[in-house]
């Protein structure tokens, strides 16, 4: 077990930092920086306005602080096939348990740790006394650990007290008791149950069934969050569609669907429903029609414009590989030209709708003939280009 | 509408998997494919659906041959995959219409027959779901009302047994009568023997590629010297007598 922990450790983070090379990169930086300065600007200023003994200076701690103890996550690295090939290995399941519990306190301390230096100069306007906040920040720390041994308790069978309301009460009361009362007293309340709950764990190790299945869909929609976090700055091919109805899209679907062939009727009802690509031209289009509207430059507003619908389009011709991973496509008796004159037919109508939209809104910020000129001619010859090169080029290419 | 296998040879590289096979599936006959894992069934399969191209041989039903009319081919076939393959992103519902955009049928009348079908298999409540969130029983229904809404004259089933509930293998085969009533020709692929030893009119039998025999359970028995036995017994003695040589 300590064998198998150590391998996927390694897996894990050399994932982890492969990823890592593009969410860290140089804009990235730049804007955290912007971000971090101007929401760190704000907070000061807002501190210099406020005086010891505001009112509501020890609510917004005590609210602040309990959310600080829910964060963190179990790393378990469970796979799916563990729960057939690891099954007979249940009994030393704790071995392995233990190292990715050490794994996820570690984990959980940098998240804590931002929010008790966003936490601690209102601490510090309050209380005075670094101990008193010190203690305070502490008795968060331990909180945020037990909340972590909590969720390991409950990845197995007939746990008493590892509900989320059970820990919310022991939060409220030693962060509160903390705030209000007497901070050492806070600390020393929550450090008993820290070790309650390490006492705890420890029998439900020895005693208590494993939950293969609810500890194996944890570990997935860990992951899951972890490569849609990741599939912002590159592809992730681990990440599930998350395939939803939305219902409410049904008129889109009928729009770009036009007279429905086959294909046509196949490709919006994937473009929507996916998730991966509605919503990413949905972002596309919402992000060009703001800048569209704020901005007063009309080649700024045309080069956005086409740039715009460029996007969307690249990134939406993509649809024609899961239709085509289908293999009743090729047993269905249609002609082989219908996908790609379909496909063809679905973006010329997201184009058009693109278009309009961008434009009308453009028009808020500029009414003039030059700009809807100018708008209409850049995205007539985006579309062009798209239509009778990109699209046609792009499905050759994949056949 | 018969199926005829014209010695065909094909396989998924340069070496082939199945080699000059002949057989037909006759108007209105159900002929069950058997043969053990590896023995060439499903390549068989894919190249009776069109999924891939033969190196030598021909596939022709009735007068059109697959090759030189694909699209006529399968406006006359209907396929069962052994596991379900479905749209994530589509409903039950959407997966009915897709099928019948797909065949150009009259949605009315397709429509008439996939409630009688979605009635029977107990799915008439489920229109609006994603069967992709289905069991695999369930989505295994799905795939049949698919397939028997169409007029397909040539139905290919690949393992259809799998999964399905005893009473949804009763239905199934029940389905699978009607057809050939109507004159359809039903190619079945399964490993159940008793079942197909029951339904099925004739047998394919496949043995590391090659066709060791065609005909009914009468004309094997004669072929093979085992009079009596049953359909599992002769496989069993032609599978062992081939492992052990």
């Amino acid at each position: 077990m300590n064998e198998l922990w150590n391998s996927r450790t390694k897996q894990y983070q050399k994932m982890v930092m492969r990823y890592l090379k593009y969410v860290l990169n140089d804009h990235l930086i730049l804007a955290l920086l912007f971000f971090g300065g101007g929401i760190g600007l704000a907070y000061s200023n807002w501190l210099k306005e406020i005086h010891p003994g505001t009112w509501y200076i020890k609510p917004l701690v005590l609210i602040g602080g309990v959310l600080l103890t829910l964060l963190g996550n179990p790393v378990l690295l469970l796979k799916l096939p563990d729960k057939v090939f690891l099954v007979p290995k249940e009994k030393d399941i704790h071995q392995y348990l233990g190292k990715s519990v050490k794994r996820s306190l570690i984990s959980v301390v940098l998240p804590t740790l931002i929010g008790n230096i966003i936490l601690f100069p209102l601490l510090a306007l309050e209380y005075h006394h670094v101990e008193a906040a010190v203690a305070i920040t502490v008795t968060i720390f331990l909180g945020s650990m037990a909340n972590v041994l909590r969720k390991y308790q409950a990845l197995y069978f007939d746990t008493s007290l590892s509900q989320m309301w059970f820990h919310l009460v022991v939060m409220l009361i030693a962060v509160g008791l903390g705030v209000w009362f007497s901070p050492m007293g806070g600390l020393i309340l929550m450090a008993i149950n820290l070790i309650f709950r390490v006492v705890l764990l420890n029998q439900v190790f020895k005693t208590k069934r494993f939950n293969w299945n609810y500890a194996i869909d944890l570990e997935n929609s860990r992951m899951q969050r972890l490569y849609h976090f990741f599939s912002l700055f590159t592809n992730v091919k681990q990440v599930g569609a998350e395939v939803k109805r939305r219902k409410y899209a049904d008129g889109l679907v009928h729009i770009l669907s036009g007279k429905p062939t086959l294909f046509t009727y196949l490709y919006p009802r994937i473009m929507i429903r996916s998730g991966n690509q509605g919503s990413l031209m949905l972002r596309l289009l919402l992000l060009g029609m703001v800048i569209e509207g704020y901005s007063q430059q009309i080649p700024l507003k045309v080069i956005v414009g086409g740039l715009t619908i460029y996007l969307m389009v690249i990134q939406m011709v993509d649809i024609y590989r899961p239709v085509h991973e289908n293999v009743f496509i090729k047993i269905y008796p249609v002609s082989p030209d219908a996908a790609e004159k379909d496909l063809l037919s679905v973006m010329k109508r997201i184009i058009l709708i693109s278009a309009i939209f961008l434009t009308l809104i453009g028009l808020i910020s500029n009414l003039s003939w030059n700009f809807l000129v100018a708008s209409v001619v850049t995205q007539g010859i985006v579309a062009v280009i798209l239509l009778k090169w990109f699209i046609p080029r792009y499905i050759k290419k994949l056949n | 509408m018969t199926l005829s296998i014209e010695h065909l040879t094909g396989g998924y590289t340069q070496t082939p998997v199945i080699k000059d096979i002949n057989f037909e599936v006759k108007n209105g006959e159900l002929l069950g494919l058997i043969g053990l894992n590896g023995a060439g069934k499903s390549t068989t399969i894919n190249h009776v659906i069109g999924l891939m191209r033969p190196m030598k041989g021909k596939i022709i039903l009735d007068e059109i041959d697959l090759e030189q009319n694909p699209t006529q081919y399968k406006t006359k076939l209907a396929y069962i995959p052994e596991l379900p393959i479905l749209y994530d992103e589509l409903t039950l519902k959407e997966h009915i219409e897709l099928t019948i955009k797909a065949y150009e049928m009259n949605s009315e009348k397709a429509w008439q027959q996939a409630h009688k079908l979605l009635k029977t298999f107990r799915l008439e409540n489920k229109l609006d779901w994603f069967p992709a969130n289905f069991s695999k029983g369930m989505r295994q229904k799905v795939m049949i009302v698919c397939a028997f809404i169409t007029d397909a004259e040539l139905f290919v089933v690949d393992e259809p047994f799998l999964g399905l509930d005893p009473l949804a293998i009763d239905d199934l085969l029940k389905v699978i009568n009607e057809k050939k009533q109507q004159g359809a020709s039903i190619l079945m692929s399964t490993h159940v023997l008793d079942t197909a030893e029951k339904y099925c009119d004739r047998f394919a039998l496949l043995n590391e590629g090659e066709l060791k025999a065609v005909g009914t359970l009468a004309d094997f028995q004669k072929q093979f010297n085992l009079p009596n036995s049953s359909l599992n017994d002769i496989y069993l003695t032609i599978a062992k007598g081939e492992r052990d040589e």
